[in-house]
């Protein structure tokens, strides 16, 4: 049995539709694993269950081999860690950290050492007498971090850690909670809408949806390879055109977008020889793909479509261009600054081998 | 300009209507005559100094405070506790106790001091200080109920779940986290509470019984024998009192984002 197991799990509010039906996870000692999704995708109602504040209306939670479904939080020992911090206002950092330790009545000699121990982990030394209004975002969010770390919690649960802090905050206090991860060896699951966030930090990726899980992988696999349209079209996969199937054997298939022909290997995805087995000749399809997989180019080559350049934006280290291929419209990243005009004529290099083919309903 | 000034001379004139009469009744509480006059004649402190020797108004205002002061607390007492429940619950018959908590405050007060009356009049020889206090906790419940409330749905609920997830059970974690950070709306609620009862008139009316009476309806009674502005003294002191602790009580503790 793995560290943390849910089985089967039926859980919602009161009177409500369950949200989660049917779950089940298993977490393994030590790892970081991320629970990707959209909100109301379930991701926080299960972070709540695991936590103790919901309780299944069936299924069971395991943790570390005992069945914790009905003990209650308090007595779980599981670290929480908020999208608001929800540090105790009234009290100093030190006060806020030392809490956990004084309901386990650990005695004055030791909670100093561990306090302060917590807090130098976090780079927070110093701060102790301060009050979390006298805190920037960041610093709040290590004392949350922390107070949470100090009770030496059995797992770690993370809620949106990082979202109520700016774009360049984020990245350090994504890699120091990597570093604190990986030193301290501590289970830890962290719920995020943010793909690069759970990309980054996990050892594994579950991408939930409506209340069910959608895939689970490292997140090389979820990244390029997803399993489903849904985990696709939610880690970038934004462009769409439409073809149709006119050739497949076992090695390679043939795809034929208005007439430009494309081949594919039909074993592109590692350890997944089945992948494209569903394609059948003569079938239409859907072609789902990241724009910075297509290039934009001067001239024609293989494996290319003409365009006509609608729009460029520049975003700093590439130009994002608005394309159009007869009446379906995509995007394309280039790197090499603005090239293209309004209205030019251009071609769109596709890589088949990056792309997502779903079956046309 | 002039939508401005039109504004300014209704704000003065609504100004004028709510402090007009307090002014006249301070002004009129340093004449020197027998009588009530207005404006007076002469200079003098003599009601103030005849105020605190009227042993009837210190017997009331004794008892006025202890209504006052026991009410509160069992208001408060009962309120946190139903507001928390009103604000972080919700359960089937929570839109119905919430008109339920605010209903005294909606019943005119004479109707809910007759009620009351009736219902101590049933139960027999219920004691009038008892009845007083009972009455007053009843009607200080919405007050209660909604400073604190208020003052509840200004706190992260998440860090209650904090609390509890780092070891302590419910009921801690409300006196660790919950009540110190509420203690501003606790104590605005106090302050409003105690004011409310101690001004007021249609409860105490119907509650008061021979040789006990709230301040206010012992001054409705002297008021009935006698017409020297001892009565203007001790209005004017009420108010300067008053408007001392609720305006302390802005500066210390902001309460009017919760009242």
């Amino acid at each position: 049995m793995a560290f943390l197991e849910l089985k089967q799990i039926t859980a919602g509010y009161s009177k409500h539709e369950p949200i989660l039906r049917d779950f089940s996870l298993s977490v393994e000692r030590g790892k970081l694993v991320s629970l990707l999704g959209p909100s109301g995708c379930g991701k926080t109602t299960t972070l709540r269950l695991i936590a103790g504040f919901l309780t299944p209306r069936e299924g069971r939670i395991f943790l570390n081999g005992k069945d914790i479904t009905q003990a209650p939080p308090h007595t779980r020992n599981i670290g929480l860690v908020f999208q608001s911090y929800a540090l105790f206002p009234h009290l100093t950092v030190f006060d806020n950290v030392a809490f956990g330790l004084r309901m386990r009545k650990v005695p004055k000699d030791e909670l100093v050492e561990r306090v302060s121990k917590a807090l130098s982990i976090t780079d927070l030394s110093g701060l102790e007498h301060r009050f979390p209004s006298q805190l920037s975002g960041g610093q709040r969010q290590r004392v949350a971090l922390s107070r949470a770390l100090v009770i030496e919690p059995s797992l770690l649960l993370l809620d949106e850690p990082l979202s109520n802090l700016d774009a360049k905050l984020r990245v350090g206090m994504r890699a120091e909670l990597s570093r604190i991860q990986k030193t301290l060896e501590i289970t830890m699951i962290y719920v995020t809408h943010d793909q690069v966030e759970a990309l980054s930090l996990s050892d594994e990726v579950v991408v939930m949806q409506g209340g069910r899980i959608e895939q689970i992988g490292s997140p090389h696999q979820i990244y390029r390879y997803p399993a489903t349209p849904f985990v696709a079209r939610f880690l970038g996969f934004d462009n769409r055109l439409q073809g149709t199937v006119t050739a497949v054997n076992p090695d390679y298939g043939v795809l034929s977008v208005r007439g430009q022909q494309f081949t594919f290997s039909m074993k592109a995805v590692p350890n997944e020889p089945e992948h494209f087995s569903f394609l059948q000749e003569g079938e239409d399809v859907e072609i789902l793909f990241r724009p910075e997989d297509a290039r934009i180019e001067e001239s024609s080559g293989p494996n290319s479509l003409e365009v006509r350049v609608l729009f460029g934006t520049f975003l700093g280290k590439a130009v994002q261009y608005l394309v159009r291929f007869q009446d379906q419209e995509m995007t394309v990243l280039c790197s090499e600054g603005y090239r293209f005009q309004e209205g030019q004529r251009a071609f769109l290099r596709l890589d088949p081998n990056t792309w997502f083919l779903v079956r046309k309903e | 300009m002039k939508t401005s000034r039109f504004y300014l001379a209704v704000l003065g004139v609504l100004y004028l209507f709510l402090l007009g009469p307090f002014l006249l009744i301070f002004i009129a509480s340093f004449g020197s005559e027998p009588i009530m006059t207005f404006p007076p004649k002469g200079f003098s402190l003599r009601w103030f100094a005849k105020v605190f020797t009227v042993r009837m108004f210190l017997d009331a205002f004794i008892t006025s405070l202890w209504i006052g002061l026991a009410s509160t607390l069992s208001a408060l007492v009962l309120g946190i506790p139903a507001a928390y429940a009103l604000v972080r619950y919700s359960f089937p018959s929570r839109s119905l106790l919430e008109v339920l908590f605010a209903s005294p405050a909606v019943i005119p007060g004479l109707v809910l001091g007759f009620s009351l009356l009736r219902f101590f009049v049933l139960i027999g020889n219920f004691p009038i200080v008892l009845g007083l206090y009972v009455g007053h906790t009843v009607i200080l419940l919405p007050y209660t109920v909604r400073v604190v409330s208020a003052s509840l749905r200004n706190l992260d609920p998440s860090i209650e779940e904090a609390a509890v997830s780092l070891g302590a059970p419910p009921v801690r974690s409300f006196f660790l986290v919950v009540l110190p950070n509420i203690r501003a709306g606790v104590m605005a609620a106090f302050i409003l509470a105690f004011i409310t009862s101690f001004n007021n008139v249609p409860i105490s009316l119907f509650l008061t019984g021979p040789g006990i009476a709230a301040l206010p309806i012992q001054m409705l009674i002297y008021m009935e024998y006698y017409f020297d502005p001892t009565i203007a003294a001790l209005s004017s002191l009420l108010i300067v009192i008053t408007v001392l602790i609720v305006q302390g009580a802005e500066r210390g503790l902001g309460i009017s984002q919760y009242v």
